[in-house]
């Protein structure tokens, strides 16, 4: 494979997993626009770890841990607010991640930080592989099935015993971790990090790719972030126009598929080959 | 014997509306007790109270002799409370069989909760179950399709499956032949006869006299979140209070009388009286929606 492939293959992982960290808690009915504020802390958590002579595996392993324990802390509070407010909250965590980043010396401050050991496109993978197939296990067992009802109905959820807050904060957490990871293994591969890199607009592609794939399947975000990862770089000979066209595409399938474009009726109707009921 | 459900002097209020008041209800083991009342008159206020959505403001409901103000609304179906809603509540993104499992939450162990993916081996025994409800409701055919879009009858039948495998000692079932054309009314209250174990108290909001009247041996009828009346079904919708509260007070006085038949108690043929009660109802509606 071409060196272009292999780096595309790369972000489309990275992209893969950031697009889990925001399905986690987004399966929960919350929309998280924190992850690019994980994925910082992961990266850069990851960067000085093995700056200070960690293996890549322990670092990125530490970095992941920093994220979730962050993740955990921040949820609570978090969790109080419901909805915009949520969102709004972690968006304010996001800013105040890379802001406190930017002004630390120790960590480069907005010139970066250059990070020692790379990591090629195939650790990367086995490891993207690994989270699909972690996010699709969650999603099958009764964990998935609480998260599922909690978007739908938290309340009515409750009635049955679910403990919706605990959920909550269990799926939040998992998303840090992740964007943890994806953040992580950012940084290696490219070998070098800086904060202005985690903006806003990360956390938001994160969260398009999952609500275009599909919220209601574990592989929405897997095609989401695959599609819209890819069709930028398919339509490259369209030279300017291509965002146009991407952007065009985009709000075409929100208005044709406005529960993302794999449903589970989608895929029972793929299976089934008939009409849905 | 002692009630296995007992509501002592409880009263709700919203801000200055006094939705519920000092409302005394039992329920006895094993009873089917039926609540009636027109619309407005807190039927599902007093579900919502016992399942935990409210708090009551003064009194206090006692379950097996044991206050349950406290327990909060995850955890009140430990205690072996089960319900169904009047305004369905279907999980839209899950299939019937997976909103029948919902119920089975607090029965399952912490890790078989979190580490056993459903369709295996392992939940085994959690899949039987379901299926046998989904069965005894005549769900079958329609186990594995998305609970979302599917007929109102059939949502119905999911929402009492789904308080079945609560494993209840206490269901309450609120309204579960609304909606129903006659044939599914009748299958199910048949199934509600003849499969429910007989230990297990039911709580049952109905309007359907002919309904209530097969099913329960015990009814208490409400009007603005006070008791007008308890007894048999039969005395019960017979009484003229109850009369009065459905259909209004005659001023011919004529047929005021017991001898006249029951009304059928269908919400659709109530008439708004004075203008103070209807401006009440509505209220203590949208209180009970808002669940």
């Amino acid at each position: 494979m071409s060196g272009y492939a292999l780096q595309i293959g790369a972000i489309l992982c990275v992209h893969v997993i950031a697009a889990y960290a925001a399905y986690m808690t987004l399966a929960a009915g919350q929309l998280n626009l924190g992850i690019a504020g994980f994925m910082a802390l992961g990266a850069y958590g990851s960067a000085v770890l093995s700056n200070a002579g960690w293996a890549m595996p322990q670092s990125i392993a530490g970095a992941v841990l920093l994220a979730s324990l962050v993740g955990l802390c921040v949820s609570y509070p978090v969790l109080r607010a419901r909805g915009i407010y949520l969102t709004i909250a972690t968006l304010a965590f996001s800013e105040v991640v890379v802001a406190l980043i930017l002004n630390m010396e120790s960590l480069g401050a907005a010139s970066g930080l250059v990070v020692v050991g790379h990591l090629g496109f195939w650790p990367i993978l086995w490891v993207t592989l690994g989270v699909v197939a972690l996010v699709v296990f969650l999603a099958s067992t009764r964990f998935g099935l609480c998260l599922t009802a909690i978007r739908n109905d938290a309340q009515g959820a409750a009635v049955f015993g679910v403990r919706t807050r605990r959920i909550e904060v269990t799926a939040f957490t998992i998303g840090a971790a992740l964007a943890g990871l994806a953040g992580a293994l950012y940084a290696h591969h490219f070998s070098y990090v800086e904060a202005q890199r985690f903006n806003v607009l990360l956390s938001t592609y994160a969260v398009l790719y999952t609500l275009l794939g599909g919220l209601q399947t574990p592989l929405g975000p897997l095609v989401g972030a695959a599609l819209f990862t890819l069709a930028p770089e398919l339509l490259r000979g369209t030279d300017e126009w291509r965002y146009v066209t991407f952007g065009a595409v985009i709000v075409v399938l929100m208005l044709l598929r406005s529960e993302g474009l794999f449903t589970r009726s989608f895929i029972h109707n793929l299976m089934h080959r008939r009409p849905a009921t | 014997m002692k009630p296995k459900l007992f509501l002592h002097g409880v009263t709700l209020a919203f801000g200055g509306l006094t939705v519920i008041d000092s409302l005394d209800i039992q329920v006895m083991p094993g009873s089917r007790t039926g609540l009636i009342g027109p619309n407005g008159a807190g039927k599902t206020t007093v579900f919502n109270l016992i399942s935990g959505v409210y708090r009551p403001n003064a009194g206090e409901i006692l379950l097996d002799d044991e206050a349950i103000d406290a327990v909060p609304l995850d955890r009140r179906v430990r205690l072996g409370i089960g319900r169904t809603f009047q305004n369905l509540r279907m999980m839209k993104h899950l299939t019937v069989l997976e909103n029948i499992m919902l119920g089975q939450h607090t029965h399952v162990g912490l890790w078989q909760r979190m580490l056993v993916p459903l369709n295996s081996p392992f939940n085994r025994a959690g899949l039987t179950e379901t299926r046998a409800a989904a069965q005894l409701m005549g769900l079958s055919a329609h186990a594995d399709l998305l609970a979302d879009g599917l007929p109102y009858g059939v949502q119905k039948r999911i929402e009492i499956a789904r308080a079945l495998v609560t494993r209840p000692r206490l269901l309450l079932l609120d309204e579960p032949a609304a909606g129903l054309n006659s044939s599914e009314r009748d299958e199910l209250l048949s199934i509600l006869l003849t499969q429910l174990p007989k230990e297990m108290s039911v709580l049952i909001v109905e309007h359907d006299v002919a309904f209530v009247s097969s099913l329960c041996d015990h009814v208490v009828a409400l009007n603005f979140g006070r008791k007008i009346a308890e007894g048999r079904a039969e005395a019960v919708c017979s009484h003229p209070a109850v009369i009065e509260a459905y259909l209004g007070k005659d001023d011919d006085a004529a047929d005021a009388d017991a001898g006249v038949p029951a009304p059928a108690l269908d919400e659709t043929i109530v008439p708004q009286e004075s203008d103070q009660k209807s401006e009440r109802a509505p209220g203590a509606e949208r209180g009970t929606h808002a669940a």
